[in-house]
């Protein structure tokens, strides 16, 4: 790899959200990491070395794979609707195979799944798709009523193959196949009639034609052929953009409307593809999209570890915990981000959530509540948006004190975009406190003059961090501090300047109102939807969109739509590294 | 594309055949016992298996915690026997003295990691710093690990080198996290053996007339995909990563049914399956069962001439979930990272664990038993005088030379086999004269991939492995 495309693999990096914290770093030394600031200064020769968040004038796309192959999630998504396949058995085999696939790595800290990058066809994963179409394919041949809906009676057997073969194999290969694709795989529907001693005939055909599509790259890969440059960029094509359309969406191959559009020409303009972006927006499968992005930028999975200490919370049930935090918090983004339309000013600052008795006990409710879970308004006072909620406050405590270090470092670096290092290796240990309260503590501990924690603590991490100090380990609201009064005045870092705030919920306003916040989230969504790392390619359209969000209130699913009428996302780079 | 058809199964299961066509049994699983096979018939040739360990070795040092005497390494340099590896955590390999090479002062590159483990799990066998410099747990190492290097060149028809993990996934650097096929490109680690086993053996129960129809099949469908990989390779328009992506998809498409004659019994492959429901278990009496079962796939593709490297990684990249068991106790200890840090707690709070230094020792202990399994395993592989474990070097490794102080100085290697009399064997050494400032890593990794047979181009050894701007000479004290 040369040096240019090396050092284009590092902005890549930098400048994915979280990551975006190191580019600032690495060009802009230590302390400037913890500046506050998601910009950086750089030559701006047009070599990468420009500045870090600048906002370019153009949504340009970024250069990228041409061949992601499909996520776990999406394999077993696009096999059970490719097969017309409701709940059953055989959508049940589907999951299962999909589960035994070998994990993808988690490369570079890329926090979602589909790192376009990162998910490749090896010896292991080859002989896994191979077993899986080898047994997909015989589980449909010998379910008779499954056969008929894919070949319809009332042809030849040789009719029928044809017709299975452009059919099934225009929406497996997402596009409609070449005259040579198609005879290639009449040759396998031949063999495929005298290759198998329990089958004859149409079936045999149809089982061998149906093994060798799903292991097609066309199939196991998002290919995207389109290579006709103009003004700049390549126009993906309509079925290609309708594949996009669909994964980001539903994370799964295109339904028939969609195939429809895309061969009608109808996505070849903006307002065709603004026209299904809404039908699939409006469909209930974007929600689980939705609440899918977010538990990742949230880091629910950490909730699984909450842990609180039976002798510091003798009522709570330790073990319970996590699983009511995680049900609130998957049911507060299904209702407040996708039933109700909401954004990220809702996200930040709303005060509905749903809750069962263990957590309206934890927020001080008043009334009647038992295992399920309703929708209740939280005190304004104390509560506003997902960051003063249970699962965010409990996963980020010891199992004793709330955790004002890691609350922070999550709300700059995930949440802000703020870039901080690395902790170094050996740092001295929290020491068990005499009598102060926990922010004196930890005060003491990370903010000494002269220490090289001091930069990134005081200015960036503590602040944030002790905002929440109204927040116990459990998330309960509470007054006193190891009999201190809670302390929760703080000078937080945004948008290049600072800003006063007393507690979590004045903090969760100066959130809601900043600029990098908007931008950040928004970058985040950028890399979901792309399945890549951003770069400074996407500047202009996470300005865009980070406005759209910040200062005309868009709903979350408004913006789902509006990242995917972009450019950027209708076109692919002419650049080839 | 050369083409390889199924061959009719002579005994189903019981017998294996190496690539030079010796005969030879399984010594799989516990139970089996092996059998002799003829010393003419061995040709298997060398290879490499690593076995990685995270968070260092209670070794001797001072602290915050205090002074912690020497529960590691050998008590001298020479000559391996019981009485120098007695009371250190190496005597469990005594019964292999004469068949080890200890090293002391391997060093690893202080690269710039910002984070101890991801300096040493990235960088353990690539000797490559990260590709951002401070990312923490978010780093990548910049180049292709020893491992890989080896199964690139060596492996026959480009087939990967296996890659193993075992613990629960996820977690600090991401889980499996020290095989790279290149620069920033992290390969995926085989984690439930059952599956790991059916990706590289195939497991079918066929006959022999259902496995040719099985063959004839599959190779018209691998003939229907490699054509359109090929197809789309042909495009010259491909980025290298695309180009390289879809090469690594087109190699992997096997014709190669010969590994069918490498399998287990139907009792032993129900072995591998039961241990689908713990192979992502933290607990530590689980992560033995998994990582000798990983073993076991290793010897048995390293006897059958599938490939010519394994790494086998315990725990994630502080192999902080891992939670192992006290055997004097019989209770579990605290998770291993705590236990490396001497505290409660994976950063700097939390408090003093008793007596950490003497559980860091058992659990060493522990992946030395492990270690010694898989060096019994491949030595019962008998060829009437060398061992499969001397026709290659299996290396067990850790990325720290020591828990609280995460130093890159002198991180255990313990070398055994001779792969073919290439290196030395039933001593302890020190290598460049004990200097700590010596970075001596890549070095021996290089080593290593000579020994088994990589060569850089131009030259009859290899020196390839590691940034270009270290020494990556093979080290001649490690030879015979």
């Amino acid at each position: 790899m040369g040096e240019r495309s090396r050092f284009r693999g590092s902005i890549q990096t930098f400048l994915t959200p979280v990551a975006l914290i190191l580019g600032a770093l690495v060009s802009a030394g230590v302390a400037a990491g913890c500046n506050g600031s998601t910009t950086g200064e750089g030559s701006g020769d047009g070599d990468g070395d420009v500045p870090v968040g600048t906002i370019g004038e153009d949504d340009i796309p970024t250069p990228s794979t041409r061949f992601r192959r499909l996520t776990h999630d999406e394999w077993a998504n696009t096999v059970r609707d490719l097969l017309r396949l409701g709940d059953g058995p055989i959508t049940d085999s589907i999951i299962t195979t999909a589960e035994s696939f070998l994990a993808d790595p988690v490369q570079g800290g890329f926090i979602f799944e589909g790192n376009g990058d990162a998910l490749e066809v090896d010896s292991a994963r080859w002989r896994a798709y191979q077993r899986a179409a080898a047994s997909i394919a015989e589980q449909v041949v010998s379910d008779s009523t499954l056969l008929d809906v894919l070949v319809p009676a009332g042809a030849s057997d040789d009719e029928r193959g044809a017709a299975f073969i452009a059919s099934w194999g225009e929406r497996a290969h997402r596009r409609p196949l070449s005259q040579a694709e198609v005879e290639s795989y009449r040759e396998i529907f031949e063999l495929g009639k005298t290759s198998y001693s329990e089958h004859s005939g149409l079936a045999g055909g149809v089982r061998l034609a149906i093994e060798s599509i799903l292991q097609s790259p066309y199939f196991l890969y998002r290919v995207e052929r389109s290579d006709d440059a103009r003004s700049g960029v390549v126009p993906l094509d309509s079925y290609e953009r309708a594949t996009r359309l669909s994964y980001f969406f539903w994370g799964t191959m295109p339904d028939d409307a969609l195939f429809e559009a895309a061969g009608s020409g109808a996505l070849d303009t903006v307002d065709g593809v603004r026209a299904q972006a809404a039908r699939l927006v409006a469909d209930a499968r974007a929600k689980d999209t939705v609440i899918s992005f977010f538990e990742k930028v949230l880091e629910v999975e950490r909730y699984s570890r909450i842990a609180p200490s039976a002798s510091a919370f003798p009522g709570v049930s330790a073990s319970q915990l996590g699983p009511s935090a995680e049900a609130e918090t998957v049911n507060f983004l299904g209702g407040v981000m996708y039933d109700d339309a909401g954004g990220l000013h809702e996200l930040l600052t709303s005060t509905k959530t749903f809750v069962n008795e263990q957590l309206a006990s934890i927020y001080g409710l008043d009334g009647t509540f038992d295992d399920t879970f309703q929708e209740v308004e939280l005190d304004g006072s104390q509560r506003a948006g997902v960051f003063t909620q249970v699962g965010f406050l409990a996963s980020h405590a010891t199992s004793v004190d709330p955790d004002p270090i890691h609350r922070g470092v999550f709300i700059a670096r995930r949440v802000s975009c703020i870039p901080i290092m690395a902790p170094p290796d050996s740092i001295p240990p929290l020491p068990t406190p005499s009598g102060q309260s926990n922010r004196q503590l930890v005060t003491e501990h990370t903010e000494a003059e002269g220490t090289s924690c001091r930069n990134c603590h005081v200015s960036i991490i503590n602040p944030f961090g002790f905002a929440y100090e109204h927040y116990d380990a459990i998330g309960a609201f509470r007054t006193e501090d190891r009999s201190h009064p809670v302390d929760s005045r703080t000078e937080v870092m945004v948008d290049g300047g600072t800003a006063v705030v007393q507690n979590a919920v004045e903090l969760a306003q100066v959130l809601s109102d900043s600029k990098n916040v908007h931008e950040c989230m928004l970058g985040h969504l950028i890399a979901f939807a792309q399945g890549r790392s951003t770069s400074l390619e996407d500047s202009a359209l996470i300005e865009q969109l980070g406005s759209a969000s910040r200062d005309s209130a868009a709903s979350f699913r408004d913006l789902l739509v509006e990242l995917a009428v972009a450019d950027s996302f209708l076109n692919r780079s002419t650049e080839v590294e | 594309m050369s083409r390889r058809i199924i061959q009719p199964r002579m005994h189903r299961r019981t017998v294996l055949r190496g690539i030079g066509g010796v005969t030879m049994a399984l010594p799989f699983l516990e139970g089996l016992a092996p059998r002799t096979v003829k010393a003419q018939d061995a040709a298997v040739p060398p290879y490499a298996i690593f076995f990685r360990q995270g968070n260092g070795v209670a070794t001797e040092q001072s602290s915050e915690f205090g002074d912690e005497p020497e529960r590691f390494w050998p008590r001298e340099f020479g000559a391996l026997d019981a009485a120098n590896l007695e009371g250190r955590g190496l005597d469990e390999l005594t019964a292999f003295a004469s068949k080890l090479l200890v090293v002391r002062n391997i060093n690893m590159e202080d690269f710039d990691y910002a984070d101890g483990h991801a300096r040493g799990a990235l960088q353990c066998l690539t000797a490559r710093d990260p590709v951002i410099p401070q990312a923490g747990g978010d780093s990548e190492a910049s180049g292709e690990s020893v491992d890989h290097r080896i199964g690139r060149q060596l492996n026959p028809d480009g087939q990967d080198s296996l890659f193993f993990y075992a613990g629960s996934p996820g977690g600090w650097l991401g889980g499996p996290c020290i095989s790279y096929r290149g620069d920033n490109n992290r390969r995926s680690a085989l984690h439930n053996p059952w599956n790991a086993y059916e990706s590289i053996f195939g497991a079918a129960d066929l006959t022999d007339a259902a496995a040719a129809q099985l063959a004839a099949r599959n190779v018209s469908v691998n003939d229907l995909v490699r054509g359109q990989l090929q197809g789309l390779l042909s495009r010259t328009d491909l980025s290298t990563r695309d180009r390289e992506r879809l090469d690594l998809h087109l190699t992997s498409i096997r014709d190669l049914e010969l590994n069918l004659q490498c399998q287990l019994s139907e009792s032993e492959e129900r072995v591998l399956e039961g241990l689908e429901s713990i192979y992502e278990s933290n607990d530590g009496d689980h992560i033995w069962q998994v990582t000798r079962a990983h073993m076991d796939i290793a010897t048995i593709a390293v006897a059958c001439g599938l490939t010519r490297s394994v790494a086998i990684q315990v725990g994630n990249g502080n192999d902080g979930s891992s939670q192992y068991r006290d055997p004097d106790t019989g209770e579990m200890m605290e998770n291993y990272h705590y236990i490396s840090h001497r505290r409660f707690s994976h950063s700097d709070d939390g408090d003093f664990i008793a007596n950490a230094d003497e559980l860091h020792h058992k659990i060493d202990r522990q992946f030395a038993q492990a270690f010694r399994y898989l060096i019994e395993r491949l030595d019962s592989y008998d060829f009437g005088g060398p061992t499969l474990l001397d026709l290659g070097v299996s290396v067990w490794l850790n990325d720290l030379g020591n828990g609280p102080g995460h130093s890159a100085n002198s991180c255990p290697f313990v070398f055994a086999g001779s792969a073919n009399s290439f290196f030395r064997q039933g001593e302890y050494i020190e290598l460049d004269g004990g200097a700590w400032n010596v970075r001596n890593h890549a070095r021996v990794l290089n080593t290593i991939a000579t020994a088994v047979g990589c060569t850089s181009e131009g030259k009859d050894y290899c020196d390839d492995i590691g940034e270009d701007f270290i020494d990556r000479e093979p080290h001649p004290e490690l030879q015979a």
